[in-house]
């Protein structure tokens, strides 16, 4: 057995107990630093399959960067459990567990994966090979950086363009939808 | 006995790479541990000499006074020995987490610090850097970013007004401070090529301007020098960006509620950190392990006639580490001289520099230097 794989499954299992946890915790504020946690082992995880740069893109992008926001606007409310809304289940959130459900069955045991992969066979990638983007890998495998870089902003640079403009559109929807709020509100006052 | 050294040295033989890994994270993390108790006393000390005091200079250590430097002993055994109080109203697991976050995360962010250059023992050779990832220096951004929780989860948990609002102020901050300081040190990556410190180090061994100057990234590009240099003390929250703090309007922001041990720790993680950004501008601006018109590689040819080839590596990193600690030390200091002469910014002239001065300066940096840095690449 060697380390990488024990410290994989170690990480793994923490992931998936501590994903159960947070969805458990009544104060917002507990859930936030569990999904931290729990983001912070997946990057662990992507460190051990040796992309380290989505591991480190992984916390800083998300826990660096957005759950600070979460947390920083949790901690201004500070809501107490007790002022929340806490219902009972209801008949959409059954149905998307059990879509969850199925997605696990799926994506985690081996018939799920034979049949999904069933398609890439026939096109002649077969499973457990090198998936089909890394055989145009422009640098040496280990160069992580600069093959996500070389990837894309040339395989892919007309898609990342257009996904940055889709980006913008939002940040300008939000920042729209803000103004017309506070414009409202001091109409009222 | 031979026996046993036989299976000793059988068993390093094979089991190089964990060994020289352990090894080496537990020499960063001593380098680390070090740092609280030294800057403490330098800090006082040096506070004293500006305010025109003596400061702490009687604890010493076996009947010698050594400037005091005994002290940081002494408060540490009284800090131990303190009431350990937990506050009635306060989120109780939060509350011992925040402390512990703050330390562990110092410890760990420097150990993506290149130590000095590889050694060879035995014929293998060991990378000095504990964590080398291919990401590069952005494993010590990461661990700069989480650095943020600690803060804000004491903020939170004391359930103090005063504290809570410290948190709040830690966490806008360094989300503020981050994006100047990435966009800071982004010339610096296109300018080298890479994200990996040690080619990083290894390019600053040459000389600029026909040998007068070393190749230092300061030279290259001292705006992002400067803007680094600025964003490095608000992200480690020290004067004048020490708004979490601000003993004047929150009398200690997030560590009001907190005492003995506990708020040591939050002092080890901090200082940790200063040191580890410290680190990480020498190997980015001032070259590193590498001493100025003498690369390590012409450090080892010198020293291979002296000792014999392999410990000539082990000299050299010595020395090695011995200049970048040194290189450290200036910042270090740089430090806690600001703490001491400059008044603190009020929070709205902090977020103007954040975001008014230092993100379009760096955006401007960024783009000439890419623009020198293209037509040089094309010519």
């Amino acid at each position: 057995m060697d380390l990488n794989f024990i410290a994989f499954v170690v990480m793994g299992l923490a992931a998936t107990i501590l994903s159960g946890v947070m969805i458990t915790r009544r104060w917002p504020v507990s859930a936030a630093m569990v999904l931290i946690a729990v983001m912070t082992l997946l990057a662990g995880m992507f460190g051990l399959l040796e992309a380290h740069f989505a591991a480190a893109a992984q916390i800083i992008v998300y826990a660096g960067a957005i759950m600070v926001v979460f947390v920083f606007v949790m901690m201004l409310l500070n809501l107490p459990p007790e002022e929340l809304r806490y219902g009972g289940v209801t008949w959409g959130e059954m149905v998307l567990i059990s879509l969850g459900v199925l997605v696990a069955i799926v994506l985690g045991t081996q018939v799920g994966q034979g049949l999904l992969t069933q398609g890439l066979e026939s096109m002649g990638y077969a499973p457990g090979q090198t998936p089909a983007h890394a055989k145009s890998l422009y640098f040496a495998a280990d160069e992580n950086v600069k093959n996500v870089a070389a990837t894309m902003f040339v395989d892919y640079l007309w898609a990342f363009e257009l996904v940055s403009f889709l980006i913008l559109a939002a940040v300008i929807g939000s920042i729209v939808i803000a103004k017309k709020r506070s414009a409202e509100n001091a109409n009222a006052a | 006995m031979e026996g046993t050294v036989g299976v000793v040295t059988q068993f390093l033989d094979s089991n190089i790479g964990l060994v020289a890994a352990l090894g080496k994270i537990a020499l960063a993390l001593v380098i680390a541990l070090q740092v609280a108790p030294i800057m403490v006393w330098v800090e006082r000390r040096q506070a004293a000499f500006i305010q025109r005091r003596i400061g702490p200079n009687r604890v010493g250590l076996f009947g010698f006074k050594l400037f005091g430097l005994g002290q940081p002993l002494a408060d540490t055994i009284k800090l131990l020995f303190k009431e350990d109080f937990v506050p009635k109203q306060a989120n109780k697991f939060f509350y011992i987490l925040a402390p512990i976050v703050t330390a562990v995360i110092g410890l760990v962010a420097i150990q993506g610090i290149p130590l000095a250059k590889e050694i060879v023992v035995g014929g293998h050779t060991i990378n000095m850097q504990p964590v080398n990832l291919n990401a590069g220096f952005l494993y010590l951004f990461a661990m700069s970013a989480l650095g943020v929780y600690g803060v804000a989860l004491a903020g939170w948990s004391s359930n103090n007004k005063y504290a809570l609002l410290g948190g709040l102020r830690a966490s806008a901050q360094m989300i503020s401070y981050e994006i100047a300081m990435g966009l800071a040190l982004l010339p610096m990556v296109f300018i080298y090529g890479t994200l990996d410190l040690q080619t990083m180090i290894a390019a600053q061994s040459d000389s600029l301007l026909f040998g007068v100057l070393p190749n230092w990234g300061i030279f290259l590009s001292p705006i992002s020098f400067v803007i680094f240099v600025i964003t490095m003390f608000a992200e480690t929250n020290r004067l004048p960006f020490d708004l979490a703090e601000g003993e004047a309007e929150l009398v200690a922001g997030f560590l009001v509620e907190y005492g003995s041990m506990r708020w040591s720790l939050f002092f080890l993680g901090e200082y940790a950190m200063m040191f580890t950004l410290s680190a990480l501008t020498t190997c980015v601006f001032l070259g590193g392990y590498e001493i100025p018109w003498l690369s390590q590689t012409e450090l080892v040819a010198l020293l291979t006639p002296i000792f014999s080839a392999e410990p000539a590596t082990w000299v050299a990193s010595l020395i090695g580490l011995t200049v970048l600690l040194a290189k450290t030390a200036i910042f270090m200091f740089l430090f806690v001289q600001a703490r001491f002469t400059l008044p603190r910014f009020r929070y709205d002239q902090l977020m103007r520099v954040g975001w008014v001065y230092l993100l379009p300066l760096a955006l401007v940096n960024v783009v000439v230097l890419a623009l020198i840095v293209g037509i040089m690449r094309l010519t």
